[in-house]
């Protein structure tokens, strides 16, 4: 079943009188319950593809559709919902609210879906234990280790029932082993609870772990491999 | 060593990748990167020690780490790689205190297990020496559910605290300052995630001669919030198994880990516990106090450890010691820790060491700045309270175990790029 579509989509930016293909001419599926990664260096559109399918921008031309909805004819307060409702986000370093404990830090996402209160405690509760952090929905991100905040930091993202999670360069700023163990929590997800994922990187390491790599250059994708 | 190989395999290596990398340049992911580390310690003669032994009043240490890797991805395999050069100075040709040469470790330093000797030393004097070392190389991938990585890599057992007992492999001594990496040891590990935070693993270690290795099984767990480990096998000629744990109840952090050693009878004087067994734990717990300070007590025992101080003098010359696997001398110690961010990029802290058989104490004050993106540097010190001790050429007479230990302080920097 396809989650996303992107069809013969292209992204320009204009620079001086230079016009920039960030994206030229991209076709990709993604399907439900995929663990893929946009590879490529750096400037070769993977963050901007992201943004587009993420909703955050939009293509020149061309067309992303999510579950079936097409993202171009949408106006910008219908594409914060799409994004509120259909895509989860992992922030490189977390990005958690300090100010707001474990559990209102995943509560947010739900609060602003207009998720009513009654529900909150049952859809959180189980991601949470799920994750192995029941029991710390009282703590606020300081008085988290690094491992727990990142664990709060993905419920926070499939909270909501996305359809997909984006993450832009989720390893970024971490350590091999934080990274490693960020990798094998997404991993889990997906191979334990079907979450799609899809999320760009260079870093060789998220790459290895991935089960799909599209492969991106100067705004086209250069080759799509599919691991067994 | 082996410098007529050492440099071959390396020289082999890089021509390898390169060769994959010229040849597949628009299908492989190739990743490096450099870290240096500095550290700088000053500390004073030891109250009992005689000027014999170290003439100076006071004495300087520095070492220099310069750490190159990289992580080439291609064909669904991964291959990572990280050599280090490492320089150690110190003022005095005779500190008694060899680890402190070495880059500020009060303990001295574990001996990785490994079964290739990559290791060139270019200097190698009393007051100096220069070491290139193959830290990493190895090679990951993955078959359905089940992860593969073969070669030089680091390897972590147990909670990583202050403390511990079950890293038996490499671990580093209390309270080094100089813990960014792990030493490579050559290994074969098998892993399998088992729902959705549960994860097996076989791990081979391989050693010079073989025997020595480790063949261990681990089994990670996360359950209601705590972390469990367990963890087996035989390591160094010796079975063991033991138990990790590390997560929160209620408001507490809770952490530990017991394990239960096989006994070498001609190698280790028994010096309490069980004759077919030794027994070694550590539980302690965290607590969230206001103006955000989080403090931990822990408490340790370790039937390798002495139960009086006249035993201090031979202890080090067990087993367990030797091998560079464990480095508290006595049976009993309490363990204190604060901690408080004094500014998002500031972070300070206290770790005290009680020993409950000699009443000495060990305290070890550092603050953290985060001084650039990929920068940082650590203030620390060390201060030993309690009995002194007696150290000439011809006696050595131990009272304490902390009592005459260095007192000092230092700086340690690190920078990645």
């Amino acid at each position: 079943m396809e989650t996303i579509k992107i069809s013969e989509v292209t992204k320009n930016f204009q620079e001086g009188e230079h016009v920039v293909h960030a994206v030229n001419g991209v076709d990709i599926t993604i399907e439900n319950g995929e663990f893929a990664a946009l590879a490529g260096p750096s400037g070769s559109g993977k963050t901007t593809l992201l943004n587009l399918i993420g909703g955050l921008d939009r293509p020149t031309s061309g067309e992303i559709s999510i579950d079936g909805t097409q993202l171009s004819k949408r106006k910008d307060n219908e594409l914060t919902e799409i994004r509120l409702r259909k895509i989860g986000f992992v922030f490189q370093a977390y990005n958690l609210i300090p100010v707001l404990t474990a559990y209102e830090n995943v509560q947010f996402v739900l609060q602003v879906q207009g998720v009513p209160e009654r529900e909150h405690h049952d859809r959180i509760m189980p991601i949470l234990e799920d994750l192995g952090i029941k029991g710390l929905e009282n703590r606020f991100p300081t008085q988290l280790s690094g491992g727990q905040q990142q664990r709060v930091a993905v419920a926070r993202a499939v909270v909501g029932n996305p359809t997909i999670v984006l993450a832009d360069e989720p390893t970024a700023n971490l350590d091999s082993e934080t990274s490693k163990s960020l990798l094998d929590l997404m991993r889990r997800l997906n191979t334990e609870k079907g979450v799609t994922f899809l999320f760009s990187t260079h870093d060789p390491m998220v790459i290895e772990r991935a089960r799909r790599v599209i492969r991106l250059r100067d705004g086209k994708v250069q080759a799509d491999e599919r691991k067994n | 060593m082996i410098p007529g190989i050492f440099p071959k395999i390396i020289f082999l290596i890089m021509i390898l990748c390169l060769t994959i990398i010229a040849d597949n340049a628009e299908a492989i992911d190739f990743k490096y990167g450099a870290a240096l580390r500095q550290n700088v310690l000053l500390f004073n003669r030891p109250a009992g020690v005689d000027e014999s032994l170290m003439p100076e009043k006071s004495i300087g240490s520095s070492s220099t780490s310069l750490r190159l890797y990289e992580n080439l991805y291609w064909q669904g395999v991964l291959l990572s790689a990280a050599i280090e050069t490492k320089s150690n100075f110190i003022s005095s040709t005779g500190s008694i205190f060899s680890g402190l040469g070495s880059g500020g470790s009060l303990f001295g330093t574990s001996q990785p297990l490994e079964h290739w000797d990559a290791t060139f030393d270019y200097i190698t004097g009393d007051s100096s020496n220069l070491r290139t070392r193959l830290e990493r190389l190895d090679v990951t991938w993955s078959m359905g559910a089940y992860d593969f990585d073969i070669g030089r890599q680091p390897l972590s057992l147990g909670t990583s605290h202050f403390v511990g007992v079950l890293d038996v492999v490499a671990p580093f001594a209390p309270g080094d300052p100089d813990a960014t990496y792990k030493p490579g040891v050559d290994a074969v590990r098998l892993r399998r995630m088992v729902g959705m935070t549960g994860e097996a693993e076989i791990i081979g270690v391989g050693s010079k001669p073989w025997e020595y290795g480790a063949v261990l099984g681990r089994f990670r767990l996360l359950y209601k919030g705590v972390d469990f480990e367990f963890v087996g096998g035989r390591f160094r000629q010796r079975g063991f198994g033991g138990v990790g744990w590390e997560g929160g109840i209620s408001d507490y952090g809770i952490w530990g880990e017991l394990a239960l050693f096989d006994r070498k009878e001609n190698e280790e004087k028994w010096r309490g516990g069980w004759s077919e067994a030794a027994f070694s734990g550590v539980a302690g717990i965290d607590v969230n106090l206001p103006v955000d300070i989080k403090a931990g007590g822990a408490l340790m025992y370790q039937d390798f450890g002495v139960r009086n101080t006249d035993d201090l003098v031979d202890v080090y010359d067990d087993a367990p010691f030797r091998e560079g696997w464990v480095f508290l001398a006595s049976a009993g110690y309490g363990l204190v820790t604060l901690h408080r961010q004094m500014h998002p990029l500031v972070n300070a802290d206290i770790a005290g060491l009680v020993n409950l058989v000699d009443s000495s104490t060990l305290w070890q004050p550092m603050i953290t700045i985060s001084v650039g993106d990929n920068a940082d540097m650590s203030l620390y010190g060390w201060i030993g309270t309690g009995k002194e001790n007696t150290v000439t050429i011809t006696k050595t007479e131990m009272n304490s175990e902390f009592g005459s230990l260095p007192t000092g302080g230092g700086f340690y920097a690190r920078w990645f790029f």
